[in-house]
């Protein structure tokens, strides 16, 4: 048997994976298996009934869970641009300065990426306070009425964002000044002996040249929005009147307060499926670059 | 003309940094405000009476915060050691060896990167309760030992080392797990540099999971700490609040001000070549 | 001392002349424990943080039952509805349980308690007021053993109408009521830029859901139809009304703003620092800023007193009653479970009933305990506004209690922030609640 043998040759890979995908299996293959069953069940905290595709049927005339889907789009579409505009401008601007400036510069939008969610929206939370937070202080200075930024549904979606991008742009600048150090400079001699001006260069060379990268924020920053938790949960409880509900946030809510363990997992079901699509679409583009 | 172009660029970024860093100076400010300075109105950019207060009650007040600290330093830890040595192995084995099943073994574990925990978060529970791990540092970490961030990091970085090497290694009778530990782990250095230090950061940043599997006060990890402080329903300190915050975010910065280097390998690393 | 005293001593001297001679079998229990004690008058520097008084009851349990090891671990409020339940899911529940009522109750319908009513001897039953024991009765069976209980009423800032000389617009114990005119008059009457005269609070996941549906009691309306939980009345021209009202004091600025997503915590505060002059809450205010200042968190001198909600005429509105009490969740091991009923009930004993009332302003639930707030003027007014106007249903031992709240509050908010007129979301509101009781 050709396999048999294959399998007895590569037996120093499957050593070498082993450890790694014994845990992986354990502690992230089955128990994702096994949410994905419990999707199948009428379950609470301990009674289980089958209910085949009862759950799923329900969710498509759920209008919490519609308007929680429709929320989690609301915020990749406004924070995913943002983080892609702002970092490529801002890792443009490093990338013209010396060596010291771009460290302490890429240091600067690096740093409140590695505090923990919890600890930037307990200071976010203070700066929304509508009676004395920094905000409405400073929004009052140039004349603006007193706005309740959480608890007011236009503005809600907005602040969350912000405050998603106040720690999501260090990545992307980093990545971007990366693929810009990987154009070379002979490209943009060409370009500048044809006239070309500075912004032309930049529409022309630079960004189809970084389009890969582009292309890998696109899809990672979209996946964490699809993840965003933290910040529901300390911020708005996704109120006011579900304005900020997401799909993340209503499964806990599901699962924890109304105990309803087998529709979370449905909509876990969901998620799954739309984050896996993404995450299918990533691995395709990652496969067509990393295999050298 | 080009040096003035440099200088707009970084007074432009020098602006827009300062914008950028505000919750933080914010943070780390009003940790030094008493209570009723915090909710002034105009708020004090400076604290005008700085006071050590909220630290004294957040170390010595009879909150375990040195033992959040250590719990945290413990967890996140043995969580990055696990990484490394899981995604060195499996990264290496990825890249260098050939077996049956392996572009489908990868690709599974990199999809379930992009899958939140909730979906298999009673599950995971489940077991790990079955095991007695609740309320264990075991419980806390063992999750998290398989990185598959940090596989794909290592098996990335893996296709730099000649096969030449490998051969001549192979040539002169150098076992398998010789060759791995002698001549593939000291070249993947800067590769498992990063993986610690994101698996660390991971570790340290993991509040759902430490939510449900930590719950004795002793056990729980500084931002757990800290959310119950931001949170907390009998009275809001914010003086405390923040102050909790910076002491569970200075750990982070120090991290980060030493591995500066290896955050910016890594996360280049880890991406598509440009 | 009680007689009540009088006999568990006795009982536990016979106990412990008889228990030496057959060597009990050891038993560990697991007490989680809500955080809602700190500070107990007489060992303050013992029980500076949650949970350490517990920790000394059960302790004083050990020395009783040396064979009993007693694990006890305090839940933060914000972490009682994730952690619990997620315990229990993956099988991990404690062995006793001390929550509110609404949660408990959640647990029951869900099958994982036991039943006490067998297990606590008929005698000490009597001892607890009837009407709380019928509210913990659920399908004939005691789900769980009262301990003690809130009062939800107004609680107002009186140094704010004092320093501007209208306290006289302010109800008092021999005027105890007033009507809606009268209310607005008052609150109108101290509104200034920065102080709001009314603290509301509808939180995204329907917590403190007391403090709106007073609103709605007040004009006549009712949450659900009948005594049983199959239908929702909120829908009515009484709520519409109240609701109407409500909306047309957050539109004249007499509310903070955030009402819809502002914490607990936060209003409390805003209270304390006399931000907000008057607020639906509990008696447990006064211990909270009692505590508040002793740990430095404010400074200001404030005066509150307990006030009736206003009254319309012709309609009787009740106050929502809150309980709290120890659920114990099924057990494999008679002996354990014996063990667990015995702890508990030593945990309700009068003497501590009345350290319960005094120390986190709560209303004991056995008779024995008498009236551990005589003679305190808030506590005699409050007595008196429920004697007055009896107890309201809250509907908290629904199956779908969560649900229902969670789904009011944000029909609440969604006419707040004016996305519904009032006919709208108590339509949607009907039809949504309706839906889930009728599964």
């Amino acid at each position: 048997m050709p396999l048999i043998r294959s399998i007895v040759k590569g037996r120093w890979g499957y050593f070498f994976i082993g450890p790694a995908y014994v845990l992986f299996t354990i502690f992230t293959i089955y128990p994702l298996f096994e949410g994905i069953r419990l999707s199948f069940y009428d379950a609470g905290l301990k009674m289980r009934t089958w209910v085949g595709f009862e759950n799923y049927a329900r969710l498509l005339t759920d209008s919490a869970f519609r308007r929680a889907f429709l929320n989690t789009l609301h915020f990749v579409v406004i924070i995913v641009p943002v983080i892609l505009v702002l970092s490529l401008l801002f890792a443009v601007l490093i990338f013209g300065l010396n060596y010291v400036l771009q460290s302490i510069f890429r240091a600067a939008f690096y740093l409140p990426s590695v505090a923990s969610g919890v600890v930037l929206v307990a200071v976010w939370l203070w700066i929304y306070n509508p009676t004395y937070g920094l905000l409405n202080y400073l929004t009052g200075l140039v004349g603006l009425p007193r706005i309740a930024w959480l608890g007011d549904a236009r503005w809600a979606l907005p602040a969350l964002s912000v405050v998603v991008i106040s720690w999501a742009l260090g990545r992307p600048i980093i990545l971007f000044i990366a693929g810009l150090n990987g154009i070379s400079r002979e490209v943009y001699e060409a370009a500048m002996i044809d006239g070309a001006s500075s912004w032309q260069q930049f529409i022309r060379i630079t960004l189809p040249l970084l389009t890969p990268t582009t292309v890998f924020v696109l899809v990672t920053q979209t996946i964490g929005v699809f993840q965003t938790f933290v910040v529901v949960q300390l911020l708005t409880r996704g109120g006011p009147a579900y304005a900020t509900q997401t799909i993340v946030y209503s499964i806990y809510v599901t699962a924890f307060q109304f105990l309803q363990f087998g529709y979370a997992a449905a909509m876990g079901g969901v998620l799954l499926v739309v984050s896996g699509s993404i995450a299918l679409f990533q691995l395709r583009l990652m496969r067509a670059d990393i295999e050298y | 003309m080009k040096s003035t172009k440099r200088m707009l660029a970084a007074a432009i970024l020098a602006v827009a940094a300062v914008i950028y860093l505000l919750p933080l100076y914010w943070m780390i400010t009003g940790s030094f405000k008493i209570q009723s300075d915090t909710m002034k109105v105009p708020p004090e950019f400076f604290p005008r009476n700085p006071t050590l207060a909220n630290y004294r009650a957040l170390l010595f007040g009879g909150m375990p915060a040195f033992r959040w600290l250590f719990n945290s330093i413990v967890i996140s830890a043995a969580i990055a050691f696990g990484s490394v040595v899981t995604s060195a192995m499996a990264g290496y084995g990825f890249a260098k060896k050939n077996f049956p099943g392996r572009n489908w073994l990868f690709w599974l574990m990199l999809l379930t990167m992009t899958m939140p925990l909730q979906i298999r978060l009673i599950p995971l529970f489940s077991m790990v309760r079955q095991f007695n791990w609740s309320n264990t540092y075991m419980g806390a970490v063992f999750p998290h030992l398989a990185y598959p961030f940090g596989v794909f990091l290592v098996r990335q970085f893996s296709h730099t080392i000649p096969n030449d090497l490998l051969d001549a290694a192979r040539v002169d009778g150098a076992s398998e797990i010789g060759t791995f530990t002698s001549i593939v782990m000291p070249l993947l250095k800067p590769a498992l540099a990063a993986v610690a230090i994101f698996s660390f950061i991971q570790g340290w940043n993991d509040y759902m999971w430490q939510l449900i599997v930590l719950n004795q006060n002793r056990m729980l990890t500084l931002p757990l700490g800290v959310a119950k402080l931001v949170t907390s329903a009998s009275g809001y300190d914010l003086g405390l609040a923040m102050a909790g915050a910076t002491f569970a975010f200075l750990p982070m910065l120090v991290v980060f001000i030493i591995f500066q280097r290896y955050f910016v390998q890594g996360i280049t690393m880890g991406a598509v070549k440009g | 001392m009680k007689r009540s005293v009088i006999f568990l001593l006795a009982a536990l001297l016979a106990a412990s002349l008889v228990v030496p001679a057959m060597a009990e079998e050891p038993v560990t229990l697991r007490f989680w424990t809500d955080p809602r004690f700190r500070n107990i008058a007489g060992m303050e520097d013992k029980t500076s943080l949650p949970g350490e008084w517990e920790m000394i009851q059960a302790q004083e349990f050990m020395k009783l039952y040396p064979h009993v090891t007693i694990e006890v671990e305090v839940i933060p409020f914000e972490d009682l509805t994730v952690r619990v339940p997620a315990a229990i899911a993956a099988g991990g529940a404690p062995d006793i349980l001390k929550d509110y009522l609404g949660r408990t109750a959640q647990y029951w319908h869900e099958g994982v308690l036991e039943p006490l009513e067998d297990l606590i001897p008929q005698d000490e039953l009597a001892d607890y007021l009837p009407s709380l024991v019928e509210m913990y009765t659920l399908d004939g069976h005691l789900h769980a053993l009262p301990s003690y209980s809130w009062v939800g009423h107004l609680v107002a800032n009186k140094a704010i109408w004092d320093e501007k000389g209208l306290g006289h617009l302010l109800p008092t114990i021999d005027n105890p009521s007033w009507t809606v005119e009268e209310f607005e008059a008052a609150i109108e009457a101290v509104k200034e830029d920065s102080l709001w005269p009314f603290g509301l609070f509808v939180p995204p996941d329907g917590q403190a859901d007391y403090r709106y549906l007073a609103f709605f009691w007040v004009f006549g309306a009712k949450l659900y139809e009948g005594g049983d939980y199959s239908r929702v009345d909120l829908n009515s021209p009484e709520g519409v009304e109240a609701l109407t009202w409500l909306k047309s004091l957050n539109d004249r600025e007499l509310i903070q703003p955030g009402a819809t997503t502002m914490t607990s915590a936060q209003l409390d505060t805003m209270l304390w620092r006399g931000e907000i002059a008057m607020m639906g809450n509990t008696a447990a205010l006064w211990s909270g800023y009692t505590n508040a200042l002793r740990d430095g968190k404010v400074t200001r001198e404030i005066d509150l007193v307990p006030v009736p909600y206003p009254t319309v005429p012709g309609v009787s509105a009740g106050l929502a009653v809150g309980p709290t009490g120890f659920a114990i969740f099924k057990q494999e091991d008679p002996n354990k479970l014996k063990w667990a009923v015995e702890f508990i009930r030593f945990l309700n004993q009068p003497e501590y009933q009345q350290i319960y009332a005094q120390n986190a302003s709560q209303f004991p639930v056995r008779l024995s305990a008498g009236n551990p707030h005589e003679g305190k003027p808030h506590f005699e007014m409050i007595q008196k506004m429920l004697e007055l106007y009896g107890a309201e249903d809250l509907g908290v031992t629904s199956t779908y209690y969560n649900q229902v709240r969670t789904l009011l509050s944000t029909e609440i908010q969604a006419v707040l922030i004016n996305q519904k007129t009032p006919e709208q979301a108590l339509a949607d509101f009907e039809r949504e609640a309706n839906r889930i009781l009728s599964r």
